[in-house]
């Protein structure tokens, strides 16, 4: 008969770690499953990403150095099982013509210098669905930096941390994320029939 | 500020990150320069339409229930690292000296009593679902087969299993059990299903194919004389390692096989009696 001391003070260990992840890794579900969602596009790969970000998270625990930026390092192990599970060769859109809708805003700037009438001009049809889709087709570097910035609120240096880039980056890939995303959406506007400039 | 300058600040300037004074600096060359200008204000409004399209979602209730469902059958499936009883060893604690102890009396016990192993479940990989049965026992025992979903509820694990294995897996709510979850696989070309009960410590491994692929013995298998024993009878039952049952049986077209820690009669009224 063994006399299972030993599995014992293990399960204490066990229990203790498993408090300590649950308190400091489970409340940053929000911020990775918005991320999993926009990254993958639908809420069934997003949660297949979370589980499995959680559960490597757990696995690699004692080497999280403690008090460092918790969500950072979370956010690095789902973008790595991204990567891993789902990587598609998305390319920079080359058949755009990203000067398109400067033209058509320069001729509609003319008329009206209201920015919020310009904004319902160009873009007041649009529905959620497009912009999602709009936001799907951007290069994945690209679509990183913006959700962070644009739906999480992160900070330039809260970013650069997450992708562990120098700032300078961080905002120039801003500038082009959010330059290939109008593009896209101009042109889905115009698919539409919501703006016409022709 | 030349064109250049201007657009470096563009994205910074949208985001509110300059100081008043770069700020009129810009401004100023806006007035001039109507390329740049245009270049901030689309920027500013793509951000604006983004933000009013894209709300925050929150992260679904039965996600976080499903993670933590997870984690407690990762760490209760006996998935402790390595890494964790190092750290523990090294704390000069109470602890340190309870476990050289513990270590002390398992060494000594193993030298001490025959060892016999409790769970050799090794066997050919052969398509037999019997050594397949035993082979993922083992496996479910040290963690490495950790459920695709984790649920307590026969119908949410039912719903997920079955579009993805493509038969209907046989996932009953028992009186004595607590289902902790399933996963799919496949061997070869053929879909099979994990599914994991616990009673208090015990692991009952519910491994599941299709009934047909199982008799025709492509590539899923069972020995004749087990086949002719689950036509005549309606199950069959193995015990080849120490307290441990290994049980087959049919529902619907569904062949099902499971092993546990226990006796025969324990496992037969485990899985009869349902709620």
């Amino acid at each position: 008969m063994l006399i299972p001391i030993f599995p014992l003070l293990t399960k204490t260990a066990t229990r203790e770690k498993h408090g300590e992840f649950e308190r400091e890794a489970l409340p940053h579900m929000d911020i990775l499953y918005n991320y999993a969602l926009r990254l993958t596009g639908n809420p069934d790969d997003a949660d297949d990403l979370v589980q499995e970000t959680y559960l490597k998270a757990y696995r690699f625990w004692d080497k999280y150095e403690k008090g460092t930026n918790i969500r950072a390092w979370l956010f690095r192990i789902m973008k790595n099982s991204y990567i891993n599970r789902y990587r598609k060769e998305t390319r920079e859109p080359d058949t755009v013509d990203y000067n398109d809708i400067q033209n058509f805003y320069n001729i509609i700037r003319a008329e009206s210098a209201d920015p919020n009438d310009l904004q319902e001009k160009i873009f007041g049809g649009l529905l959620d669905d497009d912009v999602a889709r709009a936001l799907e087709t951007l290069p994945e570097d690209f679509r990183t930096v913006v959700i962070l910035c644009d739906i999480e609120g992160l900070t330039y240096e809260e970013i650069a941390e997450f992708i562990d880039c120098p700032i300078g980056t961080v905002r120039s890939r801003l500038h082009r994320g959010r330059k290939m995303l109008r593009t896209k959406l101009f042109e889905y506007a115009k698919k539409r029939g919501y703006v016409t400039n022709e | 500020m030349d064109c250049r300058e201007a657009l470096e600040l563009v994205t910074p300037a949208v985001d509110g990150y300059l100081d008043c004074g770069v700020e009129s600096q810009l401004q100023e060359h806006f007035e001039k320069c109507p390329a740049c200008r245009s270049e901030f204000e689309l920027e500013r409004i793509t951000k604006r339409v983004f933000k009013l399209h894209m709300s925050r979602v929150p992260a679904p209730q039965a996600l976080a229930e499903r993670v933590r469902a997870q984690l407690s059958a990762g760490t209760l499936a006996g998935s402790v690292p390595q890494f964790e009883i190092k750290k523990f060893l090294f704390q000069p604690t109470w602890r340190t000296f309870a476990t050289a102890a513990g270590a002390i009396a398992v060494l000594l016990l193993i030298v001490l009593i025959p060892y016999k192993p409790q769970h050799s479940h090794a066997r050919p990989i052969d398509g037999n679902i019997i050594n397949q049965t035993y082979n993922n026992f083992g496996e479910v025992l040290k963690g490495t087969i950790v459920p695709g979903i984790s649920s307590e509820d026969p119908a949410q694990v039912k719903s997920y299993m079955d579009p993805k294995v493509g038969f209907r897996t046989h996932v009953p709510l028992l009186k004595h059990g607590r289902l902790v979850g399933g996963m799919q696989a496949h061997y070869n070309d053929e879909n099979v299903a994990h599914i994991i009960y616990r009673q208090n410590d015990n692991v009952i491994y519910l491994y599941q194919a299709r009934l047909q692929s199982v008799m025709d013995g492509h590539t899923l298998r069972l020995p004749d004389s087990v086949k002719r024993e689950i036509l005549r009878t309606g199950s069959y039952f193995e015990r080849q390692c120490a307290g441990c049952t290994l049980m087959l049986w049919t529902v619907d077209s569904t062949m099902c096989c499971a092993i546990a820690d226990m006796g025969q009669p324990e496992l037969v009224a485990f899985f009869k009696e349902t709620e």
